[in-house]
């Protein structure tokens, strides 16, 4: 259960992030704090869906194998490999923040040009690698179905959430434009 | 002399009559042209899917919703790097300059080719400049004009937007700022821009812009393709970056063009914090108060250089 629980936090955390950045460049106001905040809570929310179905998903297969107990195990084992290559991923850019958020500017810029910006390009590599590790390390067919869905499911999130935002520029014109 | 780095699109697929600022179309067989003959093959497979009226000229309103969405996203940028936050520090001393040398009231600080007006609109909202400030966005194109007017009015923040030439307004500015904008003029234009300066009644200037490093086209690169989605801001983003002048660049041109102010960098050689003051800034006053100015600025001795 703590392997599930970790990843769901993993998954989470994910989704909030995409959250944010679906809604940054977006608004032009000065103050966004609410606005930013609005966005995690939605995408956090979205999530929440994504980690449920994933887990009735999972509780499905358990409950239909003939060995309820050698199935969930399966699933703790892929979803170890998956938390500790997401784990490792998450941490650096946890601790990235803690530069972030110092009250150095300089410190701010350094982890944006060299962080973030080349994290947030490596997410889809690092979710892809994760799970078809995890995937190939389990061997095992209701694992695969689970983590194919997963990497659908996480691989097109970000796009999801970003489309929220797509029209909002329009209020700024007049006439606004379709293309 | 030619620009060999050659032009952003945004230069390109906007045209302004520079006495009645009036927009000329602006045919699209003539940006790709531009663009070939700068053989840069990113902007022109950028530009190539811009839209067009049945006369082959680019569909302005179509133009006008991508400069919005890029300009949204070059705010993002300005927020994350604090733009603000160095205008305010470069801004303010010059204010007490400028406020001792003058009785006008208010002081007018124009911000020229202001884009959306994030830097004025953020001014105005932190509000430490003083109730003396007015606060001007000029900028051509009127779309982005009207959209800095209406996130002003949302944030119900004192400060104003026109489409217009900043030189040639009815209540003439006494400091002139401008954020990302100095690298879009090149050579002589440069030249012209502070001459522009020299002849206004404007008792100083601070002027923002990327400062050019080994590793800033890397960077920025990485930066505009990780967090921007409008193609143009990702190449224009990038190639500000390759394009942007050197602190010697910009003081030779004021040298040449504005001779009457006195000038200093700031950032321009940032030693061991090359890699995160991606921002340098030319700021100049009138000679007649240029004694002052390394006083004004004390509190930034470390980052400033006196140049003249």
């Amino acid at each position: 259960m703590t392997i599930a629980l970790a990843l769901a936090i993993l998954v989470l955390t994910d989704c909030v992030l995409c959250g944010f950045r679906g809604a940054a460049g977006r608004e032009g106001t000065i103050d966004k704090l609410p606005y930013y905040c609005a966005a995690m809570l939605r995408a956090a929310r979205d999530g929440v869906v994504l980690v449920v179905f994933h887990a009735l998903v999972v509780v499905a297969f358990v409950a239909t194998a003939t060995d309820p107990n050698a199935a969930w195990a399966t699933f703790v084992g892929a979803g170890r490999v998956a938390v500790t290559i997401f784990g490792v991923y998450a941490t650096a850019i946890l601790v990235a923040f803690g530069f972030y958020f110092a009250p150095i500017g300089d410190f701010r810029v350094l982890t944006n040009v060299i962080v973030f910006g080349p994290f947030t390009l490596a997410r889809p590599f690092v979710i892809f690698g994760g799970l078809v590790t995890a995937i190939v390390t389990a061997h095992d067919t209701s694992v695969t179905i689970v983590g194919v869905l997963a990497i659908g499911a996480m691989l097109t999130f970000q796009h999801r959430i970003d489309r929220r935002y797509d029209t909002r520029w329009q209020r700024l014109l007049d006439t606004p434009p379709t293309g | 002399m030619r620009d060999v780095y050659g032009p952003e699109i945004s230069d390109l697929i906007v045209d302004y009559d520079p006495d009645t600022l009036a927009r000329r179309p602006v045919r699209k067989a003539d940006v790709l042209g531009r663009l070939s003959d700068a053989r840069n093959v990113w902007g022109n497979f950028i530009a190539r899917g811009l839209p067009t009226n049945d006369d082959g000229t680019l569909d302005e309103r179509v133009v006008d919703g991508v400069l919005v969405r890029s300009h949204l996203e070059l705010q993002r940028l300005h927020e994350e790097f604090r733009v603000g936050r160095t205008m305010k520090l470069l801004l303010s001393p010059m204010l007490d300059l400028v406020r001792a040398s003058t009785k006008e009231r208010p002081i007018r600080v124009v911000d020229l080719g202001c884009g959306l007006g994030y830097i004025l609109r953020w001014l105005a909202a932190d509000g430490a400049l003083g109730d003396d400030i007015e606060l001007v966005g000029a900028d051509y194109n009127r779309a982005l004009v009207e959209a800095a007017s209406k996130l002003a009015a949302e944030d119900k923040l004192r400060c104003r937007f026109v489409a217009a030439n900043a030189f040639r307004l009815a209540e003439p500015a006494h400091v002139y700022v401008s954020t990302g904008v100095l690298h879009h003029f090149r050579g002589q234009d440069l030249v012209r821009l502070f001459a522009e300066h020299e002849k206004s009644p404007a008792l100083g200037f601070v002027h923002v812009d990327i400062r050019p490093s080994p590793i800033a086209p890397l960077g920025s690169f990485v930066f505009h393709v990780a967090r921007m989605r409008e193609s143009l801001a990702k190449f224009d983003g990038y190639w500000s970056a390759v394009r942007a002048h050197t602190a010697s660049t910009l003081l030779g041109a004021i040298r040449e063009g504005g001779p009457g102010f006195a000038t200093a960098t700031l950032d321009a050689n940032p030693g061991i914090h090359t890699v995160v003051r991606i921002f340098q800034a030319v700021l100049g006053v009138r000679r007649t108060f240029a004694s002052a100015l390394p006083g004004a600025y004390a509190s930034l001795a470390s980052r400033l250089e006196i140049a003249s």
